[in-house]
């Protein structure tokens, strides 16, 4: 994978057990989101992407992933954020969920890292605006705040609501 | 009942196995009714149907083992030649095919199939107990002696194995029939080679069977079997018919073992004395005079199979005959009467060299190849650039190059080789046309001669696929409008039955099929004038149109040419839905016809979905594939070749003025201030439209893959292709292109030409 893998110590990684789950953490604007590392199938850095016409602008196209055709979404200008970008230390996140995959452009892939997922609480008050609907949770961590993204929700979303407003 | 017991593993490939085995079964059973008395044919229908029944007992799904069953009852007699394959045994048994089918479909579906009609099952029962039933083997189980003469110990297996059992016996007695009857042709001095090698085929399969029971005396008997029949070409004339008589005997006892069995026995039946005495003779050695004993019969009580006291009755009654022959001493192999008709039976009609794969292993297969070929590409790239760099000339570079271009062809010849294994012949569906023909003579009261050519063309599997329907509608049409009635034809000079051919033939990277009769052609006059009723095209039109440009006209939407809606064709959708389909597919279809003499439809169609040649053009930034099937010419437009008509820009070429579609503005949104150079002028059937593109990078063969079902509303583009450089290009769907253009939804680069 194509990111930093030294986790910084911030006191959550002393003792990894078997119950902790893996997360990759990423920005998007000034927020931190994490996605289980089970369905992030890999991350890559910007390549080219193909633009398909009569789409909204949050599907910014097509890539090639080693042979086959994905798409991919601006999560950014998805949860009304402003749009990406394009900025070298993006990545495309693709994740994975009953073989369907979907490559999500975030501005910075910050860490890989394990939690406790009893710290992770209903995103309740914390969250509101655009991406709510998508976060399953929030993780609190010392000051930080992670954003747990539904990635069950994202897929459904692209697939259906998002494919047919460009209709 | 529900399917949840059952691994969906086991049933996709019971599904897969039964599913072809009943598509080969309903072609031969077609054959067999004008090949009334083929023993092959008969044979391998009975088998197919036998192993469906099998197949469907392992997993438990009763309803289909039921059809199964009274079906493969019928035919075990037919087969026998006790039940007569009349026109009505012959559409029951079809039925039992298509009522087959429909539950395999409702397994498929995940549903438990429904019984089977009973009248059906009624039918075929009735059928079955009209033949001789007390000779058929089915029956004889039934009446073996429910008391065991000869005793023995309860037979115990595995639960599992239990529910085989029947299956079991039923194959052992199956193969038990064939060895006898091979062992005549044993005994005769010049097929006796052939024929020992046949036996020993068959016991290998015996053995197979026998090793179910986990019996070794059974196991045993079929070794010594085995050995015995390999000896028995080289034998001695004088030994012969004691070395027959005791073949057979041992076929006897193994009948017995396999009546104990069916009625949950083990049989005691020693053989040690018999095996032995097989042995000697088959060593070429004799026997001493005591031992030679007439009768199979005797010899069971003398080798001390049975008890001397032991009543003598027959296992089965249809191994009667091998108890009592009239006079053994002068009967070879006592036991096998000759029954030449099934010497010439395949013996593994069944074993293909061939092994099933999952299609999306093959996927994932031209998948990786796809990536192969991309990083070969960068190469082969390398490999050049390295050459022009300064100081190159060091032997190294025309080793890189040397290389890369074997990699090159490698990588071509492999791509190639998974691209072939997705290819099927079109046999797989000609198949079916046989029985839809027979089905098309019997409801339109016509003789229709079905020939079919060209089965073993290989195609694409998701082509064959897409193909289906629209060849039966085309057989249809020729059944309904083609032919006439035999009347008719034969006032007309031709035979009373028509003639239709199926032909399939490769030309270059396409496949040309054919379907051709011999009926009462198309009247081009009739057609226009319906088209023009039907306001297809004006009165003018018509009038102008050569006679073959108006034939054509039967692919235009909402044409029918039936007078009268039947059951058959004639609702208006037929051939435009041909047509339609056949474009899908990338191919183009004609039509030519001789007033009285024929009509011949043709398509032209890509071996595969998974490769086609386009033409790479540029838009904007991007590059779209346009499949080259589709492109008629391309122009750069001078002066005033663009114009409008009522308000639509529009490209006159010669004398056509063609629909204009800027595909700056259509896809991107972008208009732009000069006209683009260049316009690819696409057509389907009679439709044209020109799109206006800024360059073009040339013709190339593409790999076509799939978009994400999120983009389904994007209708401009079909898929997306991978170019050298790893990047991605969309492939232009020229039918939707067309489609708009001309229903006039986007204003501004339409014209209703």
């Amino acid at each position: 994978m194509d990111t930093q893998d030294t986790p910084d110590f911030d006191g959550l990684e002393d003792t990894p057990e078997p119950e902790r789950v893996q997360v990759v953490s990423f920005w998007i604007g000034r927020e931190e989101y994490a996605v289980d590392v089970l369905s992030v199938r890999e991350i890559n850095r910007l390549m080219a992407i193909t633009h398909v016409p009569n789409t909204v602008e949050e599907v910014l196209g097509v890539v090639n992933l080693r042979g086959t055709i994905i798409p991919v979404v601006d999560l950014r200008s998805w949860f009304r954020l402003g749009e990406s970008g394009f900025r070298p230390q993006n990545r495309i996140v693709v994740i994975e969920v009953n073989g369907r995959m979907l490559g999500c452009v975030v501005e910075q892939v910050n860490e890989v890292l394990r939690i406790d997922p009893n710290i992770v609480v209903s995103p309740g008050a914390v969250v509101n605006g655009a991406e709510a609907e998508f976060i399953s949770g929030v993780a609190r961590l010392n000051d930080r705040l992670l954003m747990m993204l539904d990635v069950d929700r994202v897929l459904e979303e692209a697939e259906g609501p998002l494919a047919q407003m460009a209709a | 009942m529900s399917l949840d017991g059952i691994d969906p593993a086991i049933l996709g490939d019971f599904l897969t196995e039964s599913n072809e085995l009943i598509e080969k079964l309903e072609e031969d059973l077609v054959k067999l009714e004008s090949a009334s008395g083929d023993d092959e044919l008969i044979n391998s229908v009975f088998r197919a149907m036998h192993t469906v029944k099998g197949s469907a007992s392992f997993l438990a799904l009763n309803p289909v083992v039921a059809v199964a069953h009274v079906a493969e009852d019928v035919l075990n007699l037919s087969r026998k030649g006790e039940v007569a394959i009349t026109e009505g045994v012959m559409t029951r048994l079809l039925e039992s095919v298509d009522v087959l089918r429909g539950q395999l479909d409702a397994l498929n579906a995940g549903e438990m199939p429904g019984e089977g009609p009973p009248d059906l099952v009624e039918a075929l029962k009735a059928i079955a107990a009209g033949g001789d039933a007390a000779d058929a083997p089915t029956e004889q189980a039934d009446a073996a002696p429910a008391q065991d003469a000869q005793g023995g110990v309860p037979l115990e297996l595995h639960p599992d194995k239990m529910a085989l059992v029947e299956f079991m016996i039923s194959d052992m007695r199956e193969q038990l029939d064939e060895i006898e009857s091979l062992a005549v042709a044993l005994m005769d001095g010049e097929s006796a080679d052939a024929a020992a090698q046949e036996i020993r085929t068959k016991a290998g399969e015996l053995e197979l069977t026998a090793d179910f029971f986990e019996l070794d005396v059974l196991v045993g008997d079929v070794k010594s079997l085995a050995a015995a029949a390999a000896e028995a070409p080289g034998l001695d004339a004088g030994l012969r018919p004691a070395f027959g008589l005791r073949f057979a005997t041992l076929i006897e006892v193994m009948r017995r073992r396999a009546s104990g069995l069916d009625e949950g026995v083990v049989r005691e039946l020693p053989t040690e004395t018999l095996r032995e005495r097989i042995a000697l003779l088959a060593a070429g050695e004799g026997l001493p005079a005591e031992d030679l004993i007439d009768g199979v019969d005797q010899l069971l009580v003398h080798d001390g199979v049975l008890e001397a006291d032991a009543p003598v009755i027959a296992a089965e009654p249809a191994a009667a005959p091998a108890a009592d022959p009239p006079a053994a001493s002068e009967a070879p192999a006592a036991g096998a009467k000759p029954k030449p008709a099934e010497r010439t039976k395949p013996l593994t009609s069944a074993t293909e060299a061939t092994i099933r794969v999952d299609v999306n292993r093959l996927e994932s297969l031209l998948n990786l190849v796809g990536e192969l070929v991309l990083e070969k590409n960068r190469v082969l790239g390398m490999a050049r650039t390295y050459r022009r760099m300064p100081g190159s000339d060091n032997g190294f570079s025309d080793q890189l190059e040397q290389v890369s271009s074997a990699l090159d062809r490698v990588t071509g010849d492999l791509q190639l080789g998974i691209m072939k294994t997705r290819m099927q012949p079109m046999e797989k569906l000609f198949g079916r046309y046989p029985r839809v023909v027979r089905d098309l003579a019997k409801a339109t009261g016509k003789q229709i001669d079905l020939e079919l050519v060209g089965g073993d063309t290989e195609v694409d599997k998701s082509v064959i696929e897409m193909l289906a329907d629209p060849m039966v509608h085309l057989l249809r049409n020729c059944a309904d409008h083609g032919l006439e009635g035999p009347e008719d034809r034969v006032a007309a000079g031709k035979p009373a039955a028509g003639q239709v051919t199926v032909s399939a033939r490769h030309e270059g990277n396409h496949v040309v099929v054919e379907i051709i009769d011999d009926g009462r052609g198309i009247d081009p006059q009739k057609v226009g004038a319906k088209a023009v009723s039907k306001g297809l095209i004006s009165a003018e039109e018509m009038a102008s149109s050569s006679d073959s440009s108006l034939v054509r006209l039967i692919f235009a939407p909402g044409f029918s040419m039936a007078e009268e809606v039947s059951n058959l064709s004639g609702r208006g959708v037929g051939m435009d839905v041909v047509n339609t389909n056949i474009t899908k597919l990338g191919g183009v279809i004609d039509v030519a016809s001789e007033l009285g003499q024929g009509t011949t439809v043709s398509f032209r169609i890509p071996l595969t979905l998974a490769i086609m040649q386009a033409m790479m053009t540029e838009v904007g930034e991007a590059a779209y594939a346009i499949p080259l099937t589709n492109i008629v010419e391309i122009v750069q437009p001078e002066g005033d070749a663009l114009t409008t008509v009522r308000g639509n820009n529009v490209l006159r070429l010669r004398d056509e003025v063609i629909p204009l579609v800027d595909l700056s503005q259509r896809l991107d949104g972008v208009t732009q201030p000069d006209p683009l150079p260049y316009a690819v002028v696409v057509g389907l059937g009679d439709r044209r439209a020109a799109l206006q593109v800024a360059g073009l990078i040339g013709q190339q063969e593409i790999v076509i893959k799939p978009l994400d079902p999120m983009f389904e509303n994007s209708q401009e583009v079909s898929g997306a292709t991978v170019r050298e450089d790893g990047g991605v290009s969309l492939i232009l769907d020229v039918a939707s292109l067309l489609e708009t253009s001309r229903t006039g939804q986007h204003a501004g680069s339409v014209c209703d030409a």
